[in-house]
């Protein structure tokens, strides 16, 4: 074909200028590292590492959330076996001083130490984390959620509130666990009723003959069928009654039901001849099947009586049981009813206190699986993210071989065009003439 | 004539012809790097002869016509070429503008940083600089919106300046054209030559044009040419030339479109829709597909995660207790009115529902009679009429009234119409234009961020401020979230004095598995005081929802529900606001990042910010590959034609050589007619 003399140079020129473009985009890919610096080289490539990028980024605010949950699960999981220690101890104590030997000053020793563990218990209660948030208020975290009152007993400021984080796609952990769940709402009693002694039951009746008191106890009894127990108990809103009498025939049992304070629409449910230590089988009505437990020991004094009360359980808080003890303690020692009266009383709290450390337990327990949780997830998303990490850089990181291949065969082109285009604008039969 | 000034006569035409042929060589050699220029050729022919003697005598040569190397048909496609391939590349270039600007405009890493801001402070919810920090994040990402939009306001800008230079330069191509056209008709008469230098001026110049717009060309009597652009208007008609302006468009000032002023002159009619090819045709295919939508995705975005944000700050409380305020100020819905329009009505709008909203411009026609028309201007769909209640679904809209004036809603927008319209008036409405522009963070106090869910549910009763829990029932109320309808059977509460204050919901009967038991929602401390709403729940099913509704905007309820299977008389819960530690609104925040919203619930930001970016990567690379085609087109049609009419030096040179021999030669024959003469002189 004929080629005209500016058309040559006109493609000799676009020749060049194309290998030089070429030439800089791969300079530029060798001197950055990414292959995709020009992002309409490879859409598809460019839009897969758009959404890698923001996996990535959505599985680091994953991870920072799974590890704030981590640290405050393991603050309140070691404060709460903290006051398992300290309950254990309280437990022993309660044991050690449920016991006709001990004297006085042995009980004024324990009073002394169990003011100490309420205000620990308080302290650890409002266990604060690093950034001076109360763990265990609820929503509440800028107030001691638990305030000690001059009588002893315990508010709780704070309310249920649960901190949940998300630490995956649709998955959260709780990474709180509010304080009136711990420590206000424990089951009383053995968790369906409890046992409420008259104060009668260990004080002479006046005019009898001194120091002739009744050493009865009963409870805490368990529940034989629980369903209808709950329905006497908690929708009926009913109480039992239990009256042991030392009549001149001997001894004997009456147990009455009725509903609300006055016991309304009383009548006796059981009753029989009384065995210091037997059970007494109660049913919730007259004839009915029995319902529950319980067991008693020692007797009242001859021509007394002695009356529990079988309430429903509700709630007590765990500083209400220390109060309770230390209450117990101040009862004094010595005579049979002082004796009888404390043993009651230390009864009720370690059944308190055993119901709180399954409280306990069940909370710990379900830390724990929270804390398994956020760590499963945890190194799953750590995996996930370097797998994520290693396919973008796969699709963005520069092939060096190949790339710098490409450079070579570059540039040895251009050098050729160039030298091409230099000799060949040489020729010209103008040289010639 | 014969015998020796026979030779003498012959051979001076032959010295006349080598003379303009070497003139002609002269030329091309002259024009060899002239634009547009086609290399000239003498064509010679012999003179009539002489019938002499019964013989035929040649009396020598003449120059017949000074012939250009010519085909309309490779002038012709390297025309189109040019068209395509610069419209072609000033679409790629533009939009290698845009690609840079919106892929190195970090808007994936601020929003990424925005929610994870959000998880911080759901993790510590009490604490301030968590809090500051996502101010921080806040402000960083609207700022990220607005310098992005801002420079791509800026590309627009420049697209403005560029067509109004190209419609310059048309301008002056085409007038050049018709001058042209002129001198040649005038010219074409005149013995049988052609003017072949204005021929060539004229092709050029009509390249020059293409490379502007794409045009057609088409031969008329006398030489000249008409010139039609790509829609079928004239734009050269024989020796008269039509202008084009660059003009406001009809509904947006801001925004240049291409006006014709035709043979009447003065109306300027819109024709940018239909030009293609040149760099004109180039821009205005790059304003309508990549950077209207890019600006307008852009905007979504930010609409979006602003709404969403908003919506979700005044479901929560802040660090005070009080409802969260808004985080953001979106974008308003930019509407513009048609210049011709002759009614008095004004159209303000709002974004009303997010999830519908669409990157998309509409067009608002009234129809008279309180009717209306909804066109989607960048897809040219027309909305159909929904007349149901609730928002009008994708594709529809609705009118209602409400206080006498008409509201239009459709695609997540509401507008309010105030005033009267005239039949036929017209809007344009552009819901996301502005998002990004003018997106602001406007809470400074990091106590405003709205941590904290609106209600804590407790079991128990609050005396005085400290929690009493005496219940002796297996009930529970949930922790509680949020929910746009209330589901039937619901206990609703509504109407409190203030938001969000205690709740106490009291059982006022007991009962066990089966039974129906009723409880009251009171205001007040204790069961009995301001009671607000009452309900009954089964025990042992699945509970009952007592929904507390949200004041105001935009409404909605905080649904918990109570259940369980064992209750007594008195029990009690508390709803009490939420505190510092609470987190849950700040949860939610942090899960919107992930949350598929736009798109009716199809995508997440990221996935609009992913859909921005490689619509624009996917547009560049299409563009450079079709650049390059077209590159190559116009390589190949330049090619052939200059194959057939460019000068090439060498051959050039032959010729001088060829015409310098042929000149000597005719000299060299008058030389002898010369002796000839001379020797007959002798003689006598």
């Amino acid at each position: 074909m004929r080629v005209s003399t500016p058309e040559f140079y006109q493609s000799s020129l676009s020749g060049l200028l194309n290998q030089q473009s070429t030439l800089n985009n791969l300079s530029q890919q060798l001197s950055t590292g990414n292959a995709l610096i020009d992002p309409s080289s490879n859409p598809v490539a460019y839009a897969q590492t758009l959404n890698l990028s923001a996996r990535i980024a959505n599985l680091n605010q994953y991870q920072q959330s799974n590890n704030y949950a981590q640290q405050n699960l393991q603050l309140s999981s070691s404060t709460l076996q903290s006051v398992s220690t300290l309950i254990n101890q309280v437990q022993q104590l309660a044991v050690q001083m449920n016991n006709g030997t001990v004297n006085g000053n042995d009980l004024q020793n324990a009073v002394t130490a169990m003011q100490g563990n309420l205000q620990q218990l308080v302290q650890l209660a409002n266990t604060q984390d690093a950034n001076g948030s109360y763990i265990f208020g609820g929503s509440q975290t800028n107030r001691p959620p638990f305030q000690l009152q001059g009588d002893g007993s315990v508010q709780y400021l704070g309310d249920s509130a649960q901190k949940t984080l998300q630490i995956g796609p649709g998955l959260s952990v709780a990474s709180s666990q509010a304080g009136n769940a711990i420590f206000m709402n424990v089951p009383a009693g053995n968790g369906t009723f409890t046992v409420l002694p008259s104060g009668s039951n260990y004080t002479a009746p006046s005019g009898s003959v001194s120091g002739s008191v009744g050493t009865t106890t009963l409870g805490p009894g368990t529940v034989l069928d629980a369903q209808s127990a709950n329905d006497f108990f908690v929708a009926q809103g009913g109480q039992l009654v239990v009256t042991i009498n030392h009549g001149s025939s001997g001894l004997t049992y009456t147990v009455s039901s009725g509903v609300g304070s006055g016991m309304a629409s009383s009548g006796i449910v059981a009753s029989g001849v009384y065995t210091p230590g037997m059970s007494i089988s109660v049913p919730t009505t007259a004839g009915g099947g029995p319902a529950l437990r319980v067991g008693a020991e020692g007797a009242p004094a001859p021509g007394q009586s002695a009356t529990f009360t079988l309430q429903p359980a509700g709630t007590q808080s765990i500083f209400q049981t220390f109060q309770n003890l230390i209450n117990a303690f101040k009862a004094g020692s010595g005579s049979p009813g002082a004796n009888s009266q404390r043993a009651q009383g230390i009864s009720n709290a370690l059944e308190n206190l055993r119901q709180f450390q399954t409280t306990l337990l069940s909370a710990q327990a379900t830390m724990g699986s929270e804390l398994q949780q956020a760590q499963n997830v945890n190194s799953l998303n750590t995996n996930l993210l370097q797998q994520f990490q290693t396919t973008q850089g796969n699709l963005q990181d520069v092939s060096y071989p190949q790339v710098i291949t490409q450079f070579q065969q570059s540039s040895t082109a251009l050098q050729a065009a160039q030298k091409a285009f230099v000799q060949v604008q040489g020729l010209s039969l103008f040289k010639y003439i | 004539m014969s015998g020796v000034s026979g030779i003498l006569s012959s051979a001076l035409s032959g010295l006349q012809v080598a003379q303009d042929a070497l003139q002609v060589t002269g030329n091309n050699i002259a024009n060899v790097n002239t634009p547009g220029y086609s290399q000239e050729s003498v064509v010679q022919s012999s003179l009539p002869t002489t019938f002499l003697g019964g013989q035929y005598y040649g009396n020598g040569a003449q120059v017949s016509s000074v012939q250009r190397a010519y085909s309309s048909f490779l002038q012709s496609q390297v025309w189109s070429a040019t068209a395509q391939a610069s419209g072609q590349s000033t679409l790629s270039s533009s939009l290698q503008d845009l690609l840079g600007t919106l892929s190195g405009g970090a808007i994936a890493s601020s929003i990424n940083q925005f929610f994870s801001g959000a998880a911080q402070v759901a993790a510590s919810p009490e604490s301030i600089p968590a809090r500051q920090a996502l101010l921080g994040n806040a402000q960083s990402l609207s700022q990220t919106f607005n310098s992005l939009a801002q420079q791509l306001d800026s590309i627009n800008a420049g697209v403005n300046r560029q067509i109004s230079q190209s419609i310059q330069e048309i301008n002056t191509l085409s007038s050049g054209v018709a001058q042209l056209n002129r001198q040649i008709a005038s010219l074409q008469g005149q013995g049988n030559g052609s003017p072949n230098s204005l021929l060539d001026q004229r092709d050029q110049l009509i390249t020059q044009l293409n490379a502007q717009v794409g045009v057609q060309v088409l031969p008329q009597t006398g030489g000249q040419v008409n010139v039609y652009l790509s829609n079928g208007q004239v734009l050269v008609a024989d020796g008269k030339a039509f202008s084009l302006q660059a003009q406001p468009s009809p509904y947006d000032g801001q925004s240049l479109n291409v006006g014709y002023l035709g043979p009447n002159g003065g109306s300027g009619a819109d024709i940018s829709a239909g030009l293609s090819g040149g760099v004109l045709g180039g821009l205005l295919q790059f304003r309508n597909q990549s950077l209207l939508p890019a600006q307008n995705g852009l905007g979504l975005l930010a609409d979006g995660l602003a709404a969403s944000v908003n919506a979700q700050q005044a479901q929560g409380l802040d660090l005070t207790g009080n409802p969260g305020a808004p985080l953001f100020q979106l974008g308003e819905v930019q509407i513009f009115a048609y210049q011709g329009n002759t009614g008095s009505a004004n159209v303000s709008g709002q974004i009303s529902n997010v999830a519908a909203l669409t990157a998309d411009n509409y067009i608002v026609s009234y129809q008279g009679g309180g009717q209306w028309s909804v066109q989607d201007q960048t897809t040219g769909k027309v909305l159909s009429s929904y007349s149901g209640t609730g928002a009008p679904p994708s594709g529809t809209f609705s009118v209602q009234s409400s206080g006498g004036a008409q509201v239009l809603s459709f695609a997540g927008v509401q507008l309010g119409v105030s005033g009267s319209p005239a039949n036929g008036d017209r809007f344009l409405v552009e819901p996301t234009h502005l998002g990004a522009v003018s997106l602001q963070t406007v809470l400074s106090n990091p106590a405003q961020i709205a941590a904290a869910s609106p209600y804590v549910s407790s079991p128990g009763q609050m005396v005085s401020g400290t929690l009493q829990n005496t219940n002796l029932g297996n009930l529970t109320l949930s922790s509680g979230s949020y929910v746009s309808t209330a589901p039937s059977g619901a206990t609703v509460v509504s109407g409190l004095a203030s938001f969000p204050s205690s709740l106490q919901i009291t059982l006022s009967s007991g009962g066990s598995s089966g039974n129906s038991v009723s409880y009251i929602v009171s205001s007040g401390s204790g069961a009995s005081s301001g009671v607000v709403a009452t309900g009954s729940v089964t025990l042992g099913g699945s509970g009952s929802f007592i929904d507390i509704a949200y004041p105001g905007n935009p409404g909605g309820y905080w649904q918990v529900n109570l259940s369980g299977s064992l209750a007594a008389s008195g029990d009690a819960f508390t709803l009490s606001p939420g505190g510092p530690g609470s987190n849950g609104n700040a949860v939610t925040l942090a899960a919107l990042g992930t949350a598929k919203i736009l798109s009716n619930g199809q995508g997440t930001f990221n996935d609009q910010t992913a859909q921005l970016l490689t619509q624009v990567t996917t547009q560049v690379q299409q563009a450079q590959s079709s650049a390059q085609a077209q590159g190559n087109v116009l390589s190949q049609a330049q090619a052939a034609q200059q194959s057939l009419s460019g000068v090439n030096l060498d051959q050039e040179a032959a010729n001088l050589i060829q015409y310098q021999q042929a000149y000597q030669a005719a000299a060299k024959a008058i030389s002898v007619g010369n002796s000839l003469f001379q020797s007959l002189l002798q003689a006598l």
